[in-house]
């Protein structure tokens, strides 16, 4: 019984009508209440057409409105209530019959939704045949092509199949069909010609559903559902295509089957499902239909019968034989049929044996062959039915085969012969030929390197491989590194995997005891027979004679023994506190010398220079090289305090390195542009005089990988000035640098030197940037000055970059366009403000109106300054709330800001609850509780 | 505690926020038309009984008789002679500005520009000076007056029972004349009976249960807006009563920070004592009491504290979740 309505409940309503957010607001006030009264808000509402569309100005009803309809839908159906029913269920018609609207419209799909729930709300008394053929306009939807069916499986279709007159079974029988609905998804897929196949309905939830309803279905309408899942069937292969094992290679549940092949493992499984349980629940029924089914033609259904015959042997095997014939024996029907005779060739009867074998005797001959291979092929065709029955009691069936097997021509028979083809996938474990056990006792008994070398690969697929067996090397030098040292001068015979496992393997330990601080061997005899090793291996001009060609597998090759070796070369110099002995310093220039000179360069500069010279075998050994001069000078500097007899010695190499920095030895340049400030501190005077040699204007890839290679250098104050007295920064500045994160650092080393006191706004850097409108790269000034911010810097150093941020900012003002990316950036700088006077207030008014999405920094400035300055901040926020709706609220820190000014003064207040209404019409979460919190009135 | 009566009252923070929100309601009694030269409650009575002394119905000495009585009592007496001898009371005339005095001409101008704080107008008054009926202000005077003057222009009267519901409360530029104007005299609240018919409580037993929707008004105008009592002292406090007595919510409240409506009442200093009294009364009622001093102008410091609050508070615009809040409020709560 409904209820009159209050004036205010009146006027609530007429409130609703005074805009879309209106309506959404009183529909979810009116989720809040209780939800048995509802209802008597519901004529009024309708009255007021707050269940329409908005003259397709705004076509979708409201989620909220339609939330409210469903729980009216229930509290119709609790009273039974038809009358009300009836006027919701009219609107669900009209608005679906507007539904082309919703059929297009990707982000409805809520609406749809909420259609499906409500008809599965309402008496069902008011639901008629029409409305459920509103199904496919709500489950047509790009968006979502699940949750509509789970309220169609859950609501509508639940209690159609509930009841047990004729109609609402009929009306489940629909839905079913509407939700078994395909489309072509307009690409074409194997086995699909130009359609592929899509259910309208998304496979997860179509599974779900069919897994919940089909037994229901079987025990009220079997044969109605059996036709669905036929036509559905029928859709994906229609006569010309009877090729169905490339989509379903097993009717029953296999390995074999694609799990991606959704359409047709859903209606085949739903038809198969739908046999076998009326079998079991109405054998005379299903008999009768199978029987009528077993003479369709369509190579799907064939089998699914076939399959059904098999799992239903005892119920359906008189069926047998008027199904038995040459025909049913096309490779169509291989698997099923197969597998039937397997299991059932046993129990069959003389008769449906005899005919068996009549039926495979009487296979044509492949016309699909070339005439002198048909015979061939027929036999090795009727040896693989017979497999399935040899064996099974049958003489003539085991003769016949016998006679076929002893046949050589027909080749041996397929380890699956129940299928055409057959897919298996294995992991690739890469397994090694021999244990780490067995590698050390043939260390002990010197036999290790004639065994390894002996191992050969057949399989380089499966296994066991070279590579797994160097990596077993590698864990067995870690097992017994000492035994290993003492056998390495052996592997100087090992083929060279085993040599590279070597030098990796005692590089692993090497890396691992720095890591680890414990002492795993004696490593100062060890470097020695190390160094022994490397001299043997490497002075060996056969070594350097070989051909390295890259091959398919992955066991290393000589390169990358030579890789190897420069890297533990490095590895031994990098850090002074795990150092091979000094002694052995001489010892490694020649082979880094000599590495040097065995390696050619590589051929071009590439995308990312660092990437390409850290890479090449070449760009170790120059990596060797840096390290090994710079721990050599160290070492020196210890000593005597000064290391110009180590560079004497080493300088002919590296201008010899140099020199080849002409369009060639770009590893050389990037490497020398990433130690700019090592080899500072090498010799400055000679980086001085070479380091136009090291970013040559001539050669501009050089001076390019130099640049990129700069990325990674320490700045340096006197690198720097050495780079703006050679003008080489202002050359470079003005490159076209194709890698942004080179051309930002260069831009940050200038900020930087500006931090320093080593360059002015005035100077030719910034000049540039300003007068040339370069707001990107000024951008990245700002970032750089904004991301160092928290520093305890000194006031001299916050000072300039105040006057940046002042300048740049003053100079976007003064732009014809203000650019707003770059003025949103320099909001992060208010971050070293420590006061507001009326310019700083100015310039933060002009940021405040560009604030972009990171301005969460700049709002929680404004909180630290709104202590000192609550008034300046108050007018900030004035332009704020015009201007910066953020969609999140990073750490709260806007609404930690509102408050602050909430509680500062009546003014503040008001401006705050202002803003905070703002930013709810935007949408920011939590704006409507911070809007309650706040006012209280 | 009140130490002593300033000249412009303190404006509390949350009356300052309701005014920018266009949510204020200035509730206008008497007080503000005798500024004006229009009779006080108790004169207005006794005119109403001295036309039928005029008419010769009611003779000297029984109007002596009844003098003493209250105000809406003598009033049903002449209600009830109007009846009688089926004469009508020329309340128009009665209800008419002291043409003598002429006084105060540019009160009702200040009040009106109130309006910038609010939407809708409340009074007590049967008189038509807020309903739009200002003499037209000069042009040239100063933009300021030329919005008042829209303003004027624009007013909606609202007066007729049926037509005082909630669904008014939110109408722009409304004057709603709660007891009726005397433009319609069938539309005015004047004897007791009147009075007991427009605030009958709600029935909401039985099989139809019945709703007052003037109370619904009031309840929704007390729950969703601020009110600001102007011109209602002493001699109005019994029609004030039966305002606020049906319509706010009563709550125990003893922070008068938390209370949503105020009222402007007028102190000489010497009645701090009162004044005092007066804002406990009040608060009981959950009202603010804003109190101002009459020592320098008498009465007519109401003028000057209107000009101030015009001046003070902020205008703004409605809020969209001010608005919000007011619809939940429209709904009975949740059980």
């Amino acid at each position: 019984m409904t209820t009159a309505l209050t004036s205010n409940e009146r006027e609530f309503v007429d409130r609703m009508t005074k805009g879309s957010e209106y309506a959404t607001t009183g529909f979810q006030l009116l989720s809040e209440r209780r939800s048995d009264i509802l209802d008597k808000y519901f004529d009024l509402l309708q009255e007021k057409g707050l269940f329409a569309t908005n003259n397709n100005q705004e076509p979708i009803l409201s989620w909220h409105a339609l939330e409210y309809l469903a729980a009216v839908a229930k509290i119709a159906d609790k009273r039974n209530d038809e009358c009300l029913a009836g006027k919701i269920m009219d609107i669900v018609r009209t608005r679906s019959d507007e539904g082309n609207y919703i059929i297009r419209s990707s982000d409805n799909h809520h609406a749809c939704l909420l259609f499906a729930r409500i008809i599965g709300l309402v008496p069902l008394s008011t639901v008629n045949m029409d409305d459920i053929e509103l199904i496919p306009s709500w489950l047509n939807n790009e968006f979502d092509r699940g949750h509509t069916a789970k309220e169609i499986s859950e609501g509508i279709l639940s209690r159609t199949l509930n009841e047990n007159e004729d109609r609402p079974i009929k009306m489940a029988c629909r839905i079913l069909y509407h939700c078994t609905a395909i489309k072509s998804d307009g690409e074409a897929g194997p086995g699909y010609g130009r359609f592929k196949p899509v259910t309208v309905v998304d496979n997860f939830w179509l599974e779900q559903l069919l897994n919940k309803h089909i037994p229901t279905f079987v025990e009220k309408t079997a044969e109605e559902a059996a036709e669905i899942f036929i036509k559905r069937l029928k859709q994906i292969f229609p006569p010309e295509r009877n090729w169905s094992g490339v989509m379903r290679p097993a009717i029953e549940g296999h390995s074999q089957n694609h799990p991606w092949e959704n359409p047709v493992n859903r209606f085949v499984e739903g038809l198969r499902d739908v046999l076998s349980r009326w079998v079991v629940h109405d054998a005379q029924a299903a008999r009768t239909y199978i029987n009528k089914l077993k003479d369709d033609k369509t190579g799907i259904i064939q089998r699914i019968v076939i399959h059904t015959l098999n799992y239903h042997w005892a119920d359906l095997k008189d069926f047998y034989i008027s199904m038995v014939s040459s025909e049913l024996f096309q490779d169509e029907n291989l698997h099923e049929l197969y597998e039937l005779l397997s299991t059932r060739f046993t129990e069959m009867t003389q008769q449906q044996r005899n005919a068996t074998l009549d039926a495979i005797r009487n296979l044509p001959e492949p016309d699909y062959y070339e005439v002198h291979y048909r015979e061939l092929f027929l036999k090795r065709k009727q040896r693989n039915w017979l497999s399935a029955i040899a064996g099974k009691g049958n003489d003539s069936a085991d003769e016949w085969y016998a006679e076929l097997n002893a046949d050589e021509n027909i080749g041996a028979l397929s380890p699956h012969p129940s299928f055409s083809s057959y897919t298996a996938s294995w992991w690739v474990p890469d397994p090694a030929p021999y244990t780490v056990q067995e590698l050390l006792i043939w260390a002990k008994n010197d036999t290790l390197v004639e065994m390894l070398n002996n191992f050969e690969e057949t399989d380089s697929r499966r296994g066991p491989t070279i590579h797994a067996l160097v990596g077993t090397l590698v864990e067995a030098i870690k097992e017994d590194p000492q035994l290993f040292i003492s056998i390495i001068a052996k592997f100087v015979r090992a083929r060279r995997p085993y040599q590279y496992g070597i030098v990796n393997g005692f590089n692993q330990l090497w890396e691992v005891e720095k890591d680890s601080r414990t002492k795993i061997i004696d490593w100062l005899d060890a470097w020695e027979k190390l160094f022994d090793f490397f001299d043997q291996l490497l002075s060996n001009e056969d070594f350097w004679r070989e051909t390295v060609t890259p091959g398919p597998d992955l066991a290393p090759d000589r390169d990358r023994v030579v890789a190897a070796i420069a890297r533990f070369l490095h590895a031994g110099t990098h850090e002074d506190s795990h150092s091979y002995p000094s002694a052995l310093l001489p010892r490694a220039w020649k082979l880094i010398t000599l590495l040097l000179e065995k390696i050619e360069p590589e051929a071009g500069a590439g995308g990312n220079a660092m990437y390409q010279a850290i890479n090449p075998t070449r760009a170790k050994v120059i990596e060797a090289l840096f390290s090994h001069t710079l721990r050599a000078c160290r070492v020196s500097d210890k000593v005597s305090g000064e290391h110009s007899a180590v560079w004497t010695a080493a300088r002919p190499t590296f201008e010899k390195e140099l020199g080849k920095c002409k369009g060639a030895n770009f590893e050389f340049s990037t490497l020398a542009g990433a130690c700019l400030t090592n080899l500072a501190y090498i010799d400055h005077e000679w980086l001085r005089e070479n380091i136009q040699r090291i970013f040559p204007e001539e050669y501009r890839d050089n001076c390019i990988c130099a640049l990129e290679g700069m990325v990674h250098a320490t700045a340096s104050r006197l690198v720097y000035t050495m780079m703006i007295e050679t003008g080489i920064l202002d050359r470079a500045l003005q490159m076209d640098i194709k890698n942004q994160h080179a051309k930002d650092i260069l831009l940050q080393r200038v900020a930087l030197a500006y931090l320093w006191g080593d360059e002015a706004i005035e100077n030719p850097r910034f000049k540039r940037l300003f007068e040339l409108r370069c707001c990107d790269d000024l951008q990245v000034v700002s970032d750089y000055l904004g991301s160092i911010g928290g520093q305890d810097f000194k006031p001299e150093h916050i000072e300039r970059i105040v006057e940046f941020w002042s300048h740049a900012v003053d100079w976007c003002q003064s732009s014809d366009e203000s650019p707003t990316k770059l003025l949103s950036s320099l909001s992060e700088l208010a971050c070293y403000l420590e006061a507001i006077d009326e310019d700083a207030l100015r310039r933060l008014l002009i940021v405040a109106r560009h604030l972009g999405g990171d301005g969460y920094e700049f709002i929680k400035e404004l909180e630290r300054l709104f202590k000192n300055h609550p008034e300046e901040v108050l007018r900030i926020v004035d332009v704020l709330s015009e201007t910066y709706y953020p969609g999140y609220d990073y750490q709260d820190r806007l609404q930690s800001l509102i408050e602050k000014i909430a509680k500062h003064s009546p003014q503040g207040k008001i401006k705050a609850i202002q803003y905070v209404d703002k930013l709810a019409s935007k949408s920011l979460p939590g704006m409507r509780e911070l809007y309650d919190e706040l006012s209280s009135n | 505690m009140l130490e002593k009566i300033p000249k412009y009252p303190d404006i509390p923070e949350n009356l300052h926020i309701a005014a920018s929100q266009k949510k204020l309601v200035p509730f206008i009694g008497a007080g503000v038309s005798r500024l004006r030269g229009y009779p006080d409650w108790k004169k207005f009575a006794d005119e109403a009984l001295r036309f039928f002394v005029a008419e010769g119905k009611l003779n000297h000495a029984q109007f002596d008789q009844i003098s003493g009585l209250s105000p809406r009592v003598k009033l049903s007496f002449a209600v009830n002679l109007e009846e009688r001898y089926n004469l009508l009371i020329d309340f128009k005339k009665i209800l008419s500005p002291n043409s003598e005095k002429n006084q105060n001409k540019d009160v009702y101008r200040h009040v009106l520009r109130l309006f910038q704080f609010s939407k809708t107008f409340i009074t007590t008054n049967y008189d038509e000076e807020l309903d739009g009926q200002l003499p037209p202000v000069p042009p040239q005077i100063n933009e300021e007056n030329e919005s008042l003057s829209k303003i004027a222009q624009s007013t909606t009267l609202i007066y007729q029972r049926n037509d005082i519901d909630v669904s008014n409360l939110d109408r722009k530029n409304a004057v709603i004349h709660i007891h009726g104007s005397v433009c319609d005299r069938t539309s005015m609240v004047l004897t007791t009976s009147d009075y007991l018919d427009r605030y009958y409580g709600h029935q909401v037993g039985g099989l139809e249960p019945r709703e007052n929707k003037f109370l619904t008004f009031l309840e929704q105008l007390f729950k969703s807006r601020n009110v600001l009592f102007i011109g209602y002292g002493s001699d109005e406090l019994e029609i004030l009563e039966y305002v606020v007595e049906k319509g706010i919510e009563k709550r125990l409240i003893t922070d008068d920070r938390y209370n949503r409506h105020y009222i402007l009442h007028g102190f000489f200093t010497h009645q701090l004592e009162l004044a005092q009294s007066m804002k406990s009364y009040f608060q009981s009622l959950g009202i603010s009491l804003l109190p101002f001093s009459l020592d320098e102008l008498g009465w007519e410091s109401l003028i000057d504290v209107i000009k101030h609050l015009n001046g003070i508070l902020q205008p703004g615009r409605r809020l969209a979740l001010a608005e919000y809040r007011e619809m939940a409020n429209l709904l009975p709560s949740t059980e």
